[in-house]
């Protein structure tokens, strides 16, 4: 069994119990990782202990400089590749500065609405 | 508050919304849950008294329940005082 791993980068408890339960309820093998802010996120996926299998980052998080995390990811050869997720409400697209290659997902979401955009994720990088 | 009050709490609020979904005619938590789109075990855990909820999480369960935040937490008081 290859276990995957999600890197959740969100303050949000919500989101938190959100996600666990979305990934355990569409794989078997998912493993959640949660990182309360992008820079400790960064410093994690740096240090080559772990590259994930997807990052997923929450665009309205306090303090988030979401401009350094992606231009960090993009310079990196072993990150660049990793599906990267933003999500967040509409406008806080308009803090990216590059959005080539990023999948976008609304913060507003209802549960089912999250679990089949996972799954779709999911079935897509499998293909 | 107290690590005792607040346990308290939190199986009060876990006890009223266990009433409240049995009124709405649920005998399941899983059904209620899986009909309101809320994630099960997130949800189980609240009924237990078990998940310190946000504010978001309980005012989407409260209006499912169409009850107001005032009107929920008196409706504790008044069930402790009967108590």
């Amino acid at each position: 069994m290859t276990v995957k791993t999600c890197l959740l980068v969100t303050d949000d408890p919500d989101d938190h119990h959100a996600f666990s339960e979305a990934f355990s309820e569409i794989s078997d093998d998912a493993v959640v990782l949660i990182v309360l802010d992008s820079q400790k996120a960064l410093t994690l996926m740096k240090g080559r202990r772990h590259t994930p299998n997807y990052v997923f980052l929450d665009l309205s998080m306090h303090g988030i400089r979401v401009n350094t995390f992606l231009s960090a990811i993009r310079g990196s050869a072993e990150l660049r590749e990793m599906p990267t997720v933003v999500y967040g409400n509409e406008g806080d697209l308009e803090k990216i500065d590059q959005r080539d290659g990023l999948m976008f997902f609304s913060k507003q979401y209802e549960y089912s609405e999250l679990r089949e955009f996972l799954k779709k994720l999911f079935q897509y990088q499998s293909e | 508050m107290k690590g005792e009050t607040y346990s308290l709490l939190l199986t009060a609020v876990g006890v009223r919304l266990i009433q409240l979904r049995k009124e709405k005619g649920y005998t399941s938590h899983e059904d209620f849950a899986y009909d309101h789109d809320l994630p099960r075990y997130q949800y189980w855990r609240l009924e237990k008294g078990k998940a310190n909820f946000t504010i978001k999480t309980l005012m989407k369960l409260l209006s499912i329940h169409q009850i107001s935040p005032e009107e929920f937490f008196v409706s504790l008081k008044e069930k402790d005082s009967v108590e």
